[in-house]
C-alpha cells in the first residue's frame, strides 16, 4: 500500500532534521513551559516540594516519645528499687550461711514474720512519695504462688517438690508449713515428693510435734519407701509409741517386706524384742 | 540365578505385610502423656502429633475372634488397633492396656518433645524396659518392676523404682528439680561435667561412688549438729525438770546409729544450681560424666 505522507518524509528528511525553530517560537516555549511548572508546584503538597520533611516530623515524634518516657519515670523508682528492698527484708530473716534458692519471697516466711519497726518521717515521706509508683511495680510484677498452692498443685509434682526444697533452703519451720509437709508425706500421689517432705521433717526433729507427726505417719504411710525413710529417721529417738507403731509394722503379714526387716532390724538393735 | 534373586524378592515382597509396622496417630502438642503400660519406648521429636507404632510380626490371626472385640476387665477398648486405648482426659492423653500384652516389641511411642510424660507401672509384675528419650517437659516414672532408662531428657523429673536399677544420661540443659530414687535397684546418672547442680546422695545399705571431675563441695554438716535434735527431743522434758528440781539430771543418750548405716551426701558441683537428689535402698548409686 502506497503511503504518500511517508515517503515525503523519507525524502525530506535531512531539511526536517536541520530546521530549527525561530527564536520567537522558542521564547514562547520557554515562557509556556515556565507557568506549567509553577502551575504544578502550586499543585504539590507540603511533602512533595520538601521530601525531608516526614523524616523531621519521625524524627521529631521519636524525640517527644523519647521526652515523654524520660519525664515519667524521672521520678519513679525502678524496678531494681523494691526488688532490693525485698531481698534486704528477706535476708534479714534468712539464717546465716543459706541463701535463698531465688529472690521470690517465701510466704511462710511472710505470713510468720515479726513486724517491722516503725519507718522514721523522713522515710515515710519518702515511702508515701513513691507508695503509688511501688504498689504499681509490684503489682505488675510476677508473683510467685504462695507455697501451700504450689504444694496444692496436683498437675505437677516438680512443682511440688521444688516448693519442698524451697523450705528446706529457708531452714525455718512454723506450726502451719509442718502440718502441710506432713500432710505432704503422708498423701501426696508422689513418691519423690514424699520423700522430699521427709527429708526435710527429719531436719527438724527438735520441733515439738515432730514425733508425733512421725507415729502417726508409720500409722497412715501407704508408700513403702517412705516408711522405710520414717523408720530410718525414728530409729534415732526414743519414744514408747514409736516403737510399739514399729512392731506392728514388723508383725503386720501385709508390710512391704524391706518396712518389715528395717522395723525388726530398728527393735533388734533398741532391744526391744 | 535369575529364578533365585526372583523367589528372594517375592518371598521378601511377601513377608512384609508380616512384620509391616502399625501405627496409630493423635494430634496433641501439650499437656501430657500418661501410660499405664508394662513397658514402652517414649521419644520426643519435634512434631504436634504422638505417633504410637509397634513393629515386628503382626499376631495370628484368631479366626475364633472375627467379628468380636477385645475385652477388658478395666472396662476399656482397644480403640487404636495395637492392644491399646488411648483417651483424652483433661487435656491429657492416657494410654492403657487393654487385654495381655504378648508382643515380642515394645511399643514404640513418638510425643512432641516439649510435651510432659508420665509413666505409672506399680500394680503389675509384667514389666518390660522403659526408655524415654528427648523429652524437653516433666518427666513423672512411678514402677515396681520395670528397668528404666533415661537419655537426652532436660527435666525436671521425679522416678521412682522399687525393684529394679534407674540409668539416666543427661544432656548440658538441664531443669531441675530432678529426683531419682529406687529401693532394691541402682541408681546411675551421667552428667556433663560442667553442670552446675545442688547434690543430695544417699542410700541405706549400698555405696555412693561420684566421678572425681565433679569435685563435689560437701555442706559442712557434722554428725553431732545432725543428731542434737533428737537428743532433745528424746531427753527435753523441762516439765520433769520443774517438778524435781532435786534429781540428778539424766545424761542425755549419746547418737547411736542404730538399723542401716546409712551413707548421705549434701553438697554442690560447679556452685551449685540445680536440685538433682538420687536415692537408693539397698544398692549403689553412682555418678558419671557423660561424654
Amino acid at each position: 500500500m502506497k503511503d504518500d505522507l511517508k515517503d515525503f518524509v523519507n525524502k525530506h528528511r535531512d531539511e526536517f532534521d536541520h530546521l530549527d525553530p525561530s527564536a520567537d517560537v522558542l521564547q514562547r516555549l520557554h515562557a509556556q513551559l515556565q507557568t506549567d511548572r509553577d502551575r504544578i508546584n502550586k499543585n504539590k503538597t507540603v511533602f512533595q516540594r520538601l521530601p525531608y520533611i516526614p523524616w523531621l516530623a519521625a524524627a521529631s515524634l521519636l524525640v517527644a516519645v523519647l521526652s515523654a518516657y524520660w519525664l515519667f519515670n524521672i521520678n519513679r523508682p525502678t524496678t531494681d528499687q523494691p526488688l532490693a528492698a525485698t531481698k534486704l527484708l528477706t535476708d534479714e530473716h534468712q539464717p546465716t550461711g543459706h541463701a535463698p534458692a531465688n529472690t521470690s519471697t517465701n510466704p511462710i516466711e511472710t505470713e510468720e514474720a515479726p513486724p517491722l519497726s516503725p519507718p522514721s518521717q523522713q522515710a515515710a515521706a519518702k515511702l508515701s512519695k513513691n507508695l503509688h509508683s511501688r504498689t504499681n511495680a509490684v503489682l505488675t510484677a510476677p508473683q510467685t504462688p504462695s507455697f501451700a498452692t504450689r504444694l496444692r498443685d496436683s498437675s505437677s509434682a516438680s512443682t511440688r517438690l521444688a516448693a519442698i526444697l524451697e523450705i528446706e533452703q529457708n531452714q525455718q519451720l512454723n506450726h502451719r508449713s509442718l502440718t502441710l509437709l506432713a500432710q505432704t508425706m503422708n498423701r501426696d500421689g508422689n513418691t519423690n515428693v514424699r520423700l522430699a517432705a521427709l527429708d526435710v521433717l527429719g531436719q527438724h526433729l527438735d520441733q515439738p510435734d515432730i514425733v508425733d507427726i512421725f507415729q502417726k505417719s508409720l500409722v497412715e504411710q501407704d508408700d513403702p519407701l517412705v516408711q522405710l525413710g520414717i523408720i530410718k529417721i525414728v530409729s534415732q529417738l526414743d519414744d514408747g509409741e514409736i516403737d510399739r507403731t514399729l512392731f506392728s509394722l514388723a508383725e503386720d503379714p501385709y508390710t512391704f517386706r524391706a518396712v518389715r526387716d528395717e522395723a525388726y532390724a530398728v527393735l533388734l538393735k533398741k532391744n526391744k524384742l | 540365578m535369575n529364578k533365585q534373586i526372583l523367589t528372594f524378592a517375592l518371598l521378601t515382597l511377601l513377608s512384609i505385610p508380616a512384620w509391616a509396622q502399625r501405627d496409630y496417630r493423635v494430634s496433641k502438642n501439650n499437656g501430657k502423656l500418661i501410660v499405664n503400660l508394662q513397658g514402652a519406648r517414649i521419644e520426643g521429636y519435634d512434631g504436634n502429633e504422638i505417633i504410637f507404632s509397634k513393629a515386628g510380626t503382626v499376631e495370628e490371626e484368631d479366626e475364633r475372634a472375627k467379628g468380636l472385640q477385645v475385652l477388658s476387665s478395666t472396662g476399656l477398648k482397644d480403640n487404636t488397633g495395637l492392644g491399646i486405648s488411648v483417651v483424652e482426659k483433661d487435656g491429657n492423653i492416657e494410654v492403657f492396656a487393654v487385654g495381655n500384652q504378648n508382643d515380642e516389641e515394645l511399643l514404640r511411642i513418638r510425643v512432641p518433645r516439649q510435651m510432659g510424660v508420665v509413666f505409672h507401672n506399680d500394680n503389675s509384675f509384667m514389666a518390660d524396659s522403659l526408655l524415654i528419650k528427648g523429652i524437653r517437659g516433666e518427666i513423672e516414672v512411678s514402677t515396681s518392676y520395670n528397668e528404666v532408662r533415661l537419655e537426652d531428657n532436660s527435666g525436671p523429673m521425679n522416678v521412682k523404682s522399687v525393684y529394679n536399677g534407674v540409668e539416666a544420661v543427661f544432656n548440658p540443659s538441664i531443669t531441675g528439680p530432678i529426683s531419682i530414687v529406687s529401693v532394691y535397684g541402682h541408681v546411675d546418672v551421667s552428667l556433663p561435667a560442667a553442670t552446675k547442680a545442688t547434690l543430695s546422695l544417699s542410700t541405706s545399705y549400698g555405696k555412693l561412688y561420684a566421678a572425681e571431675a565433679f569435685d563435689i563441695k560437701t555442706e559442712p554438716k557434722s554428725m553431732t549438729e545432725k543428731t542434737e535434735p533428737s537428743i532433745k527431743a528424746v531427753t527435753g522434758d523441762p516439765a520433769a525438770e520443774t517438778i524435781f528440781p532435786d534429781m540428778p539430771a539424766v545424761p542425755p543418750t549419746p547418737p547411736v546409729a542404730i538399723g542401716s548405716v546409712s551413707e548421705q551426701i549434701e553438697g554442690s558441683i560447679n556452685g551449685g544450681g540445680t536440685h538433682i537428689i538420687l536415692k537408693s535402698s539397698y544398692k549403689n548409686v553412682y555418678l558419671r560424666t557423660s561424654s
